[in-house]
This record gives structure tokens, sequence and C-alpha cells, in this order.
């Protein structure tokens, strides 16, 4: 059952703040170096929503749905770490190109071509429903939309990598 | 569903490796974010002094430019504009983000100003910064013989990019080129030849010794394409036709497949589609009409895939579209789907192909033609009318540009 947060920023301890996010640093890293595409990138984007959680943690109302909260904003960071100049310049395409294949045949290796070709924001639900294993509810928390418009996502998502899906297969 | 989410997670696990172990980030980005949460009232009086000397800048350089603006408000008008697209003389920026892939052209009014437009049309301006050298792909950075900058001029990489101008061929990935070493060799006999991939900033990797480096004949790369890691380097003869072509793998340096051809029996010119996966040999027969003329296109692995009666002189981005002439200066430009050889649009009689663009990860494609009068000025500066065409055959833009 969802346990309302009663400590705020201001009179929460340093350590449940880190036994509250502790475990989610670890996710909130993955899924920054799967928007950046670079450890040392990453961990500043993680640093940066760590602190920025802490500063808003009187914006939780419940604990249960810490995850999608602390991953929204570790995506917000990563989007505005994505819009400077450099890395749309040079850094996007590095991160989006596909795996070079030995041959390129495979199922695989088409995945994951199709997979790097994907619109960021689709890409990020895959990740974190498929990898990340949040489910729908929360992949919709943290993309900010409703839980149909990220099935929708997801949906819209894996049919571009397989065009032959059906929507039901997704429930 | 099972068998996709599968795959999809292999593709994440795989990525994610390259991430290394992270057992010990997270107590210390925890901390390192707690004090620095602890340092940002310094940081906050920081931004503050900081954002107030940009107000202060800002203003200066709004006062500096409005008092210029007034001393140009007599300047005489530019020739009338004959664009298609906007007006031209383009005069309001170009404000789409970095990333955005763009057509860069010439302003039909201002001969020296470089105007731009998004793939769909939709948007056009002047670029604040006149580029210099050839663009990759999406036209967001620009590489001279020493330096690259990116749209808005910024220098973002320096260093030797070739002999007298850019030698490479920017790569389908936007940020990496391809070129050939040493760029130039004044000797008799020719020193062997080798294909680089090259990160800029980072120093460039050697992938295979291909060819020769003579004073007469070049050796060039054709297609360097990092999305399906393969390149196309082609060596001509003295007189420019190709002597011999390799389709490569950037990764391993294996030379997938390659033709040879004589002096006397080779095709007049060697094509190939951004990626490398099809590759036209355009032949002709001197002294024979225009009717001998012909291309043969070749598929992934060097098979034969398609012969046709016309010049390919370039393919989009997919490789499924062909632009395609008679490989002579007038008429019968048109962008053919190949396989079939259906015509999908075809140029104004008379006119003769310039320039292809392909649009970058999509399939449209710019053409620039000139006009029958423009080819018999046959001198000052070219002119060329652009077109942007979609798959369909669809013309979503059209700036006029030729007398």
């Amino acid at each position: 059952m969802a346990q309302l947060l009663t400590t705020n920023a201001m009179s929460a301890s340093e350590a449940d703040f880190e036994a509250l996010l502790g475990p989610l640093v670890e996710p909130g890293l993955r899924l920054a170096y799967s928007m950046l595409g670079n450890r040392a990138e990453a961990e500043d984007a993680t640093q940066e929503a760590i602190t920025r959680a802490w500063g808003r943690l009187t914006q939780l109302r419940d604990r249960a749905l810490a995850r999608p909260w602390f991953l929204a904003i570790v995506a917000n960071q990563c989007r505005n770490v994505r819009r400077t100049r450099w890395f749309s310049t040079a850094r996007l395409p590095e991160l989006f190109q596909a795996a070079r294949p030995v041959e390129p045949a495979s199922d695989k290796i088409d995945i994951e071509r199709a997979m790097a070709r994907l619109p960021i924001r689709d890409r990020q639900a895959l990740f974190m429903h498929f990898y990340l294993d949040l489910p729908i509810d929360e992949v919709a928390v943290a993309l900010g939309v409703s839980p149909a418009a990220a099935k929708a996502r997801i949906y819209r998502a894996c049919r571009r990598l397989r065009p032959d899906l059906l929507e039901e297969d997704l429930s | 569903m099972n068998k996709l989410r599968d795959d999809v997670r292999a593709a994440f696990d795989k990525e994610q490796a390259k991430l290394g172990d992270v057992a010990g980030a997270r107590h210390r980005l925890v901390q390192n974010a707690l004090r620095a949460h602890e340092d940002a009232p310094s940081r906050r009086l920081q931004w503050a002094a900081g954002i107030a000397a940009v107000l202060i800048a800002a203003i200066v350089i709004t006062t500096f430019e409005l008092v210029r603006a007034g001393s140009h408000l007599h300047t005489a008008p530019a020739a009338t504009p004959k664009a298609a697209v906007s007006p031209t003389p383009l005069s309001k920026l170009l404000n789409v983000a970095d990333s955005t892939p763009i057509i860069t052209y010439g302003d039909p009014a201002l001969p020296n100003q470089v105007d731009a437009m998004t793939w769909d049309g939709k948007t056009s301006g002047k670029l604040p910064y006149q580029p210099v050298g050839t663009g990759n792909p999406a036209n967001n950075l620009f590489a001279g013989q020493a330096e690259i900058r990116d749209r808005s001029g910024q220098l973002m990489a320096s260093g030797t990019f070739g002999a007298k101008y850019f030698s490479g061929t920017w790569a389908d990935d936007e940020m990496h080129f391809c070129q050939m070493v040493p760029f130039d060799y004044l000797g008799a006999n020719g020193v062997p030849a080798t294909l680089q991939i090259v990160t800029p900033g980072s120093p460039p990797r050697n992938v295979i010794q291909v060819g020769n480096v003579y004073e007469q004949a070049s050796i060039s790369v054709a297609a360097c394409s990092v999305l399906e890691d393969r390149a196309v380097v082609v060596q001509s003869f003295g007189d420019g036709g190709p002597a011999q072509y390799w389709v490569v793998q950037l990764s391993t340096g294996k030379t997938l497949w390659s033709h040879k051809f004589g002096s006397s029996s080779g095709p007049a010119a060697v094509v190939s589609s951004r990626d490398g996966m099809y590759v036209a040999e355009n032949l002709t027969k001197p002294g024979l009409p225009v009717s001998a003329a012909g291309s043969t296109i070749y598929g992934p692995s060097g098979n034969e895939v398609a012969h046709l009666a016309m010049w390919v002189e370039a393919f989009s981005w997919d490789g499924s579209l062909a632009v395609i002439d008679s490989g002579f200066a007038s008429g019968s430009v048109t962008l053919t789907r190949w396989s079939n050889a259906n015509t999908v649009w075809g140029a104004p009689t008379g006119y003769a192909l310039s320039k292809v663009e392909p649009e970058p990860g999509g399939s449209s494609v710019a053409i620039w033609i000139t006009s029958p009068a423009q080819l018999v000025q046959g001198s000052g500066p070219t002119h060329a009318d652009l077109y942007v065409i979609t798959l369909d055959g669809h013309v979503i833009a059209h700036v006029h540009d030729t007398p």
C-alpha cells in the first residue's frame, strides 16, 4: 500500500534520502547511459538528477511512485544535455549508430538497427518497459503521459521493430 | 511478442554492457549530489551574477545592432526574388535545431548568401555563418582543409583534412568521414594508398591499404557508411575513367567485392549509394550515340541487380530511387525507381543535372538542374533550380534560380 511521504527535503535525513533513492540510482544511471551513450555524461546527469530530486522531495507524495518520479527527473536531465550544441551536432549520430554487423543478415542485427532509428522518447519507453521492467503505469508516470499513451508509444515502437505485431500482443 | 521482448532486451543488454560496473556508483553519486546541493546557494549567486552580465551584454549588443541597422536603411534593395519557396533574399536566420538536417543553397538574389531549408520545405532562412567546405549529409558540420565548423561557424575540430581542400567523404552517421592517404604524391610511379576512417579530433584509424596515389590519377571514396559498415573506394585512370573499385568493410578492412577494368573497356563513371550497398557502372562507347549509354547496378554482394538504358547519377538515401539522365549535358533528368524503371518525377525538358543530395535517413531527394539558357551561356556563376522531391514524385519545394 502506498505510504504517504511525511518527510520533506528540509526534515528528511540524508540517510533516509539515500535509503529511498539509493536503489534507484542504478536504473537511473542505466537510463541516462541509454540516452546519452557515454558513462561520464550519464553519471553527471544522474548526479544532477539526484540533486534535483533532493530539492523536490516535497513533490513526491507517494513513495510507491518514487521510481518513475526519479526516472522522469533523470530523463529530463538527459534531454537537457542532449539539447546542448556539441551533443546535438556531434554526439547524437554516434550514439544512435546501429551496431556494426559482421554479417548484416540476422534478426537481432535488424532489431538493433531498427532500435537505433527509433525516436528517443519511443526508445526511452521501450527501455523502461522491456529493460527496467517498469509496468505500463510507471512508464506513464516517468514519461508524463497517460497509461494509454504510454502503451501506445510502446506499441508504436514495437511496430517499428516488427511491423506484423498486433496490439493485443502487448497486453 | 516474447521473442521481440527477448530481442529488445538482448539489444539493451549489449548496449548496457559497455557501461561497465555500476556497483560503486550508487553511494558516490548520492553523496556527490548532496554535496552539490549544499553548494547550491553559492552557485545560485554565481548564476545570478552570470545572468546579470549576459543581460548587460545583450543590451549593449542590441543597442549597437539597432544603431548599425539604422545606418543601413538606405541600402539599395536586392534584385527581385525568384525563389518559389519563400521570397528572397532571405533575411531571417534559419531557426531549427542543430540536429535537424537541412538543404543549403545559394540565395538566388544574393550570390554570396547561403540559405537553407528543412527537408519538409516548411522552414527556411539564411545561415548565420556562410559555410566553407563540404557539409555532412545533415549539413550541420562543414569541413575544410584544416578545420570543421558547425552551422553557426563555431570551430568543432581542426587538423589536416586534405592537401588543399577537404578530401574526405562524410559518413552517413554525420560525424565520421573516410579519407585516402597520403593526400598527394608527386612521384611518377605512385605510392600505396590507405583508406582511413576519421573521427574529428581523434587520430584516424587505418582501414585497409588499397590502390595507389598517383600524381596524375585520383583515388577517392565514393561512399562511406558507418551505419552499414562499408565503404567504396574508386581508383581512376589519368583520364578520370575508373580503373578499379573496391567495396570494403570498415570494421575489418575486408574487401567484400571489387571490379577492375582495362583502360579502354571500363565504364565512364562509378556511382555508389551512400551506404555502398548499390554501385552503378555507367557505360558509354566513344563515337556512338547517346542510346549506347547505359548503367549496370550491382547489389550488396556484387551481384548484378539491374541494367538501365540511361546513366545513374545518384541514389536516394535507401538506394531505391536513382537520379538518371543520358550522361550528357542535355535533358531527360528523371527520378526513377530503378527496380521497375518507374519514373516518379521528370525535370523540365532540356534541363541538365547539376547536383543531387539525398535526404539523410529519409526518402526525399534534392535535385539541382540548370536551364538550357544557362547551358548555352556556359560561363559565369553556376545557377541551378532546386527541386525537393518526395518518394512518390511530389515536389515539396522549388527554388528558381536559372535564367
